[in-house]
């Protein structure tokens, strides 16, 4: 009996922090609203009007019904462009913080469990790197080779990996002074054990926020670096490039060619950040008693 | 507090070094020949031309004999000129600085100013309708592109409304009197504000909210003094401390936010000259961009350090080991 119950506690638990983020008005809100435009941008450009069919005829027109978004200046469907760029902005966004969240785990444990000299050392090259714009430093390793999209996902993930690793050292550090991860020592358990087993566990919740918020910031960079054409091919339509090619139309007068992709980004990094908040308020068991 | 800021700046200088290294060393490892991009590709330039250019602009030598003398010429004023038309670097990167400087000055003080007061308005009445309407503002600030943002001012107000000017920081062949400035400012401005203004809100709203419910401010209401005193004496110096370090600490945030705003307005200030140089790979200002840039924002961090140490005596003494 007692056994079943503390099985029940434990399981409830974990459970708590899911329950929690769904009653979690905003980040219900947000969850929602991702998941309505990623499957928008997935399974949209099947059903859709074709992204890629231009046509003389439908030059810069104005949203209309056939045309939700209007069209572009060589008469290309703006609603299907929008939901086919957001397939990739999302791909690129989710797979550089991916990138990142590898390399600033990896620095991240290091520092927090290596020797204190190399922790302070890496410590102060962290704060250097985080002392260049982030604009700065992108920019600089975009100039420096041909556009693509592999490469521009490396290059925000080598700008956005200083956060991940940050909280990764920090709370390694908490961690290895807790009566738990003692006692697992003391029992003789191996370094990869203790990684494995205690402090990617715990680290994980924090974690989740940090790369959650971070998801927003990637999508941001993305549209800001293929705007200036140093970001994904111009021919592969994205929301950045999307906006870079729309300006020259918008300055004659075609708002929709940039009010568009910029709302779908907008709306966007909205859903993820509400996402990050009620994850973050999820992680912290003061802050779920309030709700 | 000599003392902590002279270990301040001794921490500063590797700082430094490790930046200039790094804008050298990317530029460095950029594919693309800028001897041969001089005469418009390779096939335009004999073999012993080639040697005689890459000798004559010292590219023939080893890389930690380029990067010290490059390093030795930074120090001395002399940043070199532009690979294609000549123009000097250091006098074409102070230009652009003194635009960036007012263009980012003048945000800098709105930005604090209004951070200091919505803040202050959310946090002092927490979960009030105004608390909502001000975090809200804020959370969206944080998630609107600001070149995005600047394109729709230029779309209601420049080519809807024909209000404000769009580009420029004067109108071409105007006699560049103060309102029409003024008028080239207001866009960039209002971008910038509006898209930045999100993190200071939050930071001051979540440090007032924290010092309303402190001990001493209770104490301090309690023994019955105006509201005017308790916010003035007690609330604001308390819980704007955090806001001193964030208000430096945050000018990488708001330069690299202007970067694309500025080209978005073809403001001539840094950002752009950076982008453009970044396009044309035009190495020298570029690397001249980076150093001013990160030499701002280090000195920023410091300025922010000592002006919280001035104010907090406590980490004075922990930082100098006293």
């Amino acid at each position: 009996m007692s056994e079943d119950l503390s099985t029940w506690a434990s399981r409830e638990y974990r459970a708590l922090p899911w329950v929690a983020l769904l009653q979690h008005r905003l980040a219900f809100f947000g969850l929602m609203l991702l998941l309505v435009m990623v499957l928008l941008s997935i399974f949209g450009p099947w059903f859709g009007q074709d992204p890629d069919a231009a046509d003389a005829a439908t030059i810069d027109q104005a949203p209309s019904g056939t045309h939700l978004f209007g069209t572009d200046h060589l008469g290309r469907d703006l609603f299907a462009r929008v939901l086919l760029g957001g397939r990739l902005s999302m791909q690129v966004g989710v797979f550089a913080i991916l990138i990142a969240a590898v390399l600033g785990g990896l620095y991240g444990l290091v520092s927090g469990l290596g020797p204190r000299w190399l922790d302070h050392l890496m410590m102060q090259l962290l704060d250097t790197l985080l002392s260049i714009p982030v604009i700065l430093f992108a920019v600089l390793i975009q100039a420096t080779g041909e556009p693509g999209v592999l490469r521009l996902s490396i290059a925000i993930a080598l700008v956005s990996w200083m956060g991940v690793a940050r909280i990764v050292r920090t709370e390694c550090q908490q961690l290895m002074r807790t009566d738990f991860v003692l006692a697992s020592i003391a029992s003789g358990s191996g370094a990869l054990q203790l990684v494995a087993r205690h402090l990617l566990p715990n680290i994980a919740r924090p974690l989740l926020v940090v790369l959650t918020v971070s998801i927003g910031q990637a999508l941001i960079l993305e549209a800001t670096l293929s705007f200036l054409n140093l970001g994904v091919p111009a021919n592969i339509p994205s929301w950045g490039n999307l906006l870079g090619s729309g300006m020259r139309a918008a300055l004659s007068g075609a708002w929709w060619a940039v009010l568009f992709p910029g709302l779908a980004i907008v709306l966007a990094v909205v859903a993820i950040n509400f996402i990050g908040d009620g994850l973050r308020d999820a992680a912290d068991p003061r802050r779920r008693l309030r709700l | 507090m000599l003392r902590f800021i002279a270990t301040r700046i001794a921490g500063v200088v590797p700082q430094l070094l490790l930046v200039s290294l790094l804008a050298f060393g990317i530029v460095k490892a950029a594919p693309g020949d800028p001897v041969a991009s001089l005469a418009g590709g390779v096939e335009f330039m004999s073999a012993a031309d080639h040697a005689r250019v890459s000798h004559n602009l010292g590219l023939d030598q080893p890389l930690p004999v380029q990067y010290g003398r490059w390093l030795a010429r930074m120090l001395q004023g002399d940043w070199g000129s532009s690979l294609k038309d000549g123009r000097p670097v250091f006098e074409v990167v102070a230009r652009a600085l003194g635009y960036s400087l007012l263009l980012v000055g003048i945000v800098w003080t709105l930005i604090i100013v209004t951070g200091i007061v919505l803040g202050y308005l959310a946090g002092s009445a927490p979960e009030s309708r105004r608390d909502t309407v001000i975090s809200g503002f804020a959370a969206l600030s944080f998630a609107v592109p600001p070149f995005w943002l600047g394109l729709m001012l230029i779309v209601v107000f420049s080519v809807g409304l024909g209000l404000l000017p769009a580009s420029g920081s004067a109108r071409i062949g105007g006699s560049g009197s103060l309102i029409d400035r003024a008028a080239h400012l207001v866009l960039p401005v209002a971008t910038l504000l509006l898209t930045q203004l999100g993190p200071y809100i939050r930071l001051v709203r979540s440090s007032v909210r924290d010092t309303l419910s402190a001990g001493f401010v209770r104490a301090a209401r309690a023994r019955g003094l105006s509201r005017r005193t308790l916010v003035r004496r007690y609330i604001l110096p308390n819980a704007l401390t955090p806001f001193i370090t964030w208000a430096g600490l945050s000018l990488p945030l708001l330069i690299s936010g202007a970067f694309v705003v500025e080209w978005v307005f073809s403001w001539p200030g840094l950002g752009r000259l950076f982008l453009q140089s970044a396009m044309s790979r035009e190495y020298p200002f570029l690397m001249g961009c980076v150093v001013v840039v990160c030499t701002l924002v280090i000195a920023g961090n410091l300025l922010a350090d000592c002006l919280v140490a001035a104010l907090n005596p406590k980490l004075r003494r922990s930082h100098a080991g006293e």
